[in-house]
Order: C-alpha cells, then sequence, then structure tokens
C-alpha cells in the first residue's frame, strides 16, 4: 500500500536522455540501493542529475573514486560554498541558517575536529562500553517487562543511542527523560510538523541553557568543551544537535534494520549465537549493506578536478553514493551477498577522508552490543507481522524503519 | 619493515587502532595517532592493512 507521504519520483529513476532525477526512488527489495545503481557504476560513474527543484547534481557511484574524492581537499562538504547540496537532495538552507561546525574546511574544520575527537577515540569508545551495556541491558528489561508485541524501533532502537547521546553531550541525569521525549518526536511517524518544531526548540532551547550551565561549571563533556571553544553560541548549539543528529537517528535505523535483516537469516543468527565473536564483523557488514547514509554525503568542487576521467568544475555540487560504492564488485566480491566474515572495515558507510564519521567506533560499540544483548536475552525473537508489510523510510535522508513489531 | 606517521595529515579516524591495536593508538589530547612500537616482519600484513584503510594518506610504509 503506497504511503500518502511517499515522493513521486519516476520507477525507473530518470528517461533515457540522461535526466536523471534524485533521491531516486528505494526497490521493493527493502535491503538493496536502487537497481539504477548498478548501471551508473557500470556506465556512468560520473552522472549528472537533477533534485526535485531542478538544481543540477553529479552522481559519483564507484568504490574508487568516492574514496579518491572524499580524500581530496578540493572537494569540500561545507554546505555555505557554492553549488553544495544539502543531505538527501532537499531545499538549501536559509541565509544565514546556524551551521554545524563540522560541515567546514580546513583550518576551522581541524580546530572543531581536535576539540572532539579525544572523546570518540577507539580507547575512550572502549571504556565506555561497560556503560553502553548497562543502558541497553536496562532498556531491554523494559521491553520484557511491558511483554510482546513491541515496536522494537520505540522500545529499544531510539532510547539506547538518545541515552548514549546524553552521557556524551553532559546531560544530567534528571532530564533524561525530557531529552528522550524531544529526541523522539521527529522520529515518531505519527509526528505532527507543529509538533517536531516544537520538540527541535525545546531542545534547542534546553542546549543552549545548558551550554550555559557548562561555561559556568565546566564537566568532562562534550558541551563544556563547546561553552569553552571560540565557536559563537548559536554555532555550538548547532554543533550540539549535529552531535545529536549524527549519532541518534542514524544509529536508531540501524538497530531496526539490522534486525530485520538478522531475522530474515536464522542460519546467519545461529552462527553468530555459537560464536559471538563474530559480531564485530556482522555490524561492518550490515553498515556496508545497508549504507543508510547513502543519501548523506553531499559536496562540492572548489576547483576544476577530474573524477573517474570526467572534467568536473567548481561550483558544481555531487553526491558520493556510498551505497553504490559499497555494493561495487571491484571492491567487494559478490557484494549483495550478507557476509558476516568479510574483511571488517573496508566499507564506506561512515563516509572517507577528513569528514569520515567522527562517532564510527561509537556507533559499533552500541550496534555491538545492542545486537548480542537483544539476541541472547530474546533468543525467540521474531517479527510480529509478515515481512511484506513492513513500512519503510523511503522518504527520508537516513533510510530506516517506520516500526518494528516484534514477539518473543 | 618501517612505518611513517604523518601526524599533520591524521584526522584520528582510528582505522589503524582498528586494525593493529598492539601497534596504533590515539593521543589523549587531540585523538591523533600514535606509533606504539615497530612492526616486526611477521606483522607485515596487518600493517598493509591498516595503511590501505587510512582515510587521511597518514600512514606510510617503507619496505
Amino acid at each position: 500500500m503506497p504511503e500518502p507521504d511517499e515522493p513521486t519520483v519516476p520507477k525507473s529513476g530518470g528517461d533515457r536522455a540522461g535526466n536523471l532525477r534524485f533521491p531516486m526512488e528505494r526497490p521493493d527489495a527493502p535491503f538493496d540501493p536502487p537497481p539504477e545503481y548498478a548501471r551508473l557504476r557500470a556506465e556512468e560513474p560520473v552522472a549528472d542529475a537533477t533534485l526535485a527543484d531542478g538544481r543540477k547534481v553529479l552522481l559519483i557511484s564507484r568504490y574508487d573514486d568516492v574514496k579518491s574524492t572524499l580524500r581530496d581537499p578540493r572537494v569540500s562538504s561545507d554546505l555555505r560554498k557554492p553549488g553544495c547540496p544539502v543531505p538527501g537532495g532537499g531545499p538549501p538552507l536559509p541565509e544565514g541558517a546556524p551551521h554545524p561546525c563540522f560541515r567546514t574546511d580546513p583550518p576551522e574544520h581541524t580546530i572543531y575536529k581536535k576539540l572532539l575527537l579525544p572523546d570518540f577515540t577507539v580507547r575512550k569508545v572502549n571504556g565506555m562500553k561497560p556503560r553502553i551495556r548497562e543502558i541497553v541491558r536496562g532498556v531491554l528489561d523494559d521491553m520484557a517487562g511491558a511483554g510482546g508485541p513491541v515496536d522494537l524501533n520505540a522500545a529499544v532502537a531510539v532510547p539506547v543511542p538518545s541515552l548514549v547521546i546524553c552521557e556524551l553531550l553532559g546531560v544530567p541525569y534528571a532530564d533524561h527523560e525530557f531529552f528522550q521525549e524531544r529526541t523522539a518526536v521527529p522520529l515518531n511517524r505519527s509526528s505532527t510538523p507543529v509538533e517536531v518544531k516544537a520538540a527541535m526548540t525545546d531542545l534547542w532551547d534546553y542546549l543552549a541553557r545548558l551550554l550555559a550551565v557548562k561555561r559556568a561549571d565546566p564537566g568532562d563533556d562534550i558541551l563544556s568543551k563547546l561553552a569553552a571553544s571560540q565557536a559563537e553560541e548559536r554555532d555550538a548549539v548547532a554543533s550540539a544537535i549535529a552531535v545529536l543528529n549524527g549519532g541518534h537517528e542514524t544509529t536508531v535505523n540501524m538497530i531496526s534494520l539490522g534486525t530485520a535483516v538478522l531475522l530474515e537469516r536464522p542460519g546467519v543468527l545461529a552462527e553468530l549465537r555459537a560464536d559471538p565473536g563474530l559480531w564485530p564483523g556482522a555490524v561492518d557488514e550490515l553498515l556496508r549493506y545497508l549504507s543508510i547514509g547513502d543519501l548523506s554525503v553531499a559536496r562540492a568542487a572548489l576547483d576544476t578536478m577530474e573524477i573517474g576521467g570526467r572534467t568536473v568544475h567548481a561550483g558544481e555540487g555531487m553526491f558520493l553514493l556510498v551505497g553504490a560504492a559499497n555494493r561495487d564488485a571491484d571492491a567487494f566480491p559478490d557484494p549483495d551477498e550478507f557476509d558476516v566474515r568479510r574483511p571488517r572495515h573496508r566499507h564506506i558507510a561512515f563516509g572517507h577522508g577528513m569528514h569520515q564519521c567522527i562517532g564510527q567506533h561509537l556507533a559499533r560499540a552500541e550496534l555491538e552490543i545492542v545486537f548480542a544483548e537483544l539476541f541472547g536475552r530474546f533468543p525467540g525473537l521474531r517479527l510480529a507481522v509478515p515481512a511484506s508489510e513492513l513500512s519503510f523510510k523511503k522518504d527520508s535522508h537516513v533510510y530506516g524503519l517506520r516500526s518494528l513489531p516484534v514477539e518473543w | 619493515m618501517r612505518v611513517v606517521a604523518d601526524r599533520n595529515a591524521c584526522s584520528g579516524a582510528g582505522q589503524c587502532v582498528l586494525a593493529a591495536p598492539d601497534l596504533f593508538d590515539q593521543d589523549d589530547a587531540e585523538g591523533l595517532v600514535v606509533l606504539l612500537r615497530s612492526p616486526d616482519a611477521a606483522e607485515a600484513e596487518t600493517v598493509r592493512e591498516a595503511v590501505s584503510l587510512c582515510p587521511s594518506g597518514t600512514l606510510h610504509l617503507q619496505e
């Protein structure tokens, strides 16, 4: 049944005159990228496409081209640069809108990266794992107490990353419920635009107040660091919101989509139960296979350069299709197979180059712990509706499930 | 075999630490790469993997 809010894009993704529309429609096979991506990789690795508002962008689809472009200092992720499309290909940000410090070029980017990076290193995240496990077990206790069937999205996928981000940002325990409630609103399909705007305004005001508190009385957390940095207040709040956005919706969607993929594969689940050492590989394979940030990697050329044999000019905008690159047979043998024993870290689901996701190790840790604890605690976990009735976020720039009804 | 790390290029992605935690770490002050020790001959494959995964061209191999 079609969703009322489904975008009206042509079924093929464009006409034959090379007039590709972007984003393209997802296929009926809900865990695969648009079928057109295979043709782009083979025939048009740097393709022209048109956004809904008529602006032109380039689509880069081969693994090697995507990686080398993301490492090239002549491309910018700064949304204020001429030609830079916004993630998802929606309308441009209004002039003077708050701009997250992450979407900048060096040397500005380097300042913020060095400020926040020490909180996201492999070692730091390893130190957070016991606390993440505690959070996950608490959430699963609540789920067990509620009894099935439950929506795994609302019961597990939304609260876990929200609570982890509370820890990172330095949101006091007493405010966790407020923070969780507000962060859940944009992810709830029954929320109205007015409710979403009100929740985001609440969060903005709350973080601005907390930033002032941290300025006077700093702790060992990200808000305190932003408060002590050179960032103007609204940029500091925008950056805190970016940490929230970067670490929340993405992890939420990976938890529920990943659970759905694994529930379809009882053989893989049996292997994972027999050898929990396979979980890290399974998480990286889910990241590659699903590539939920496929529409998010937007850049602009700052200079004339060559990409995949084509000349690209300053001011041209582009999307680096990590979902296409992660299914490139030149980089991944049998790319459409789900194989938890692949070499782990070659995929670029977290992007590549200096803007590669700062939270990638945290995301891996959250996913490993959530999946291992979930399938360990509920060995009989199963869908509570036929798989054909699952509803996917086809119109969102971060792909995901609208809900995941499960029982056990 | 010698591995060289250019900290000015490092973006702190930590891919090397994932690939070879015995050889690489990230410092507490900036989160940038630290070489813990020189790799021995038996670790050549692991080091090559770490160098190829580095997203910023920080690591170089001298064989």
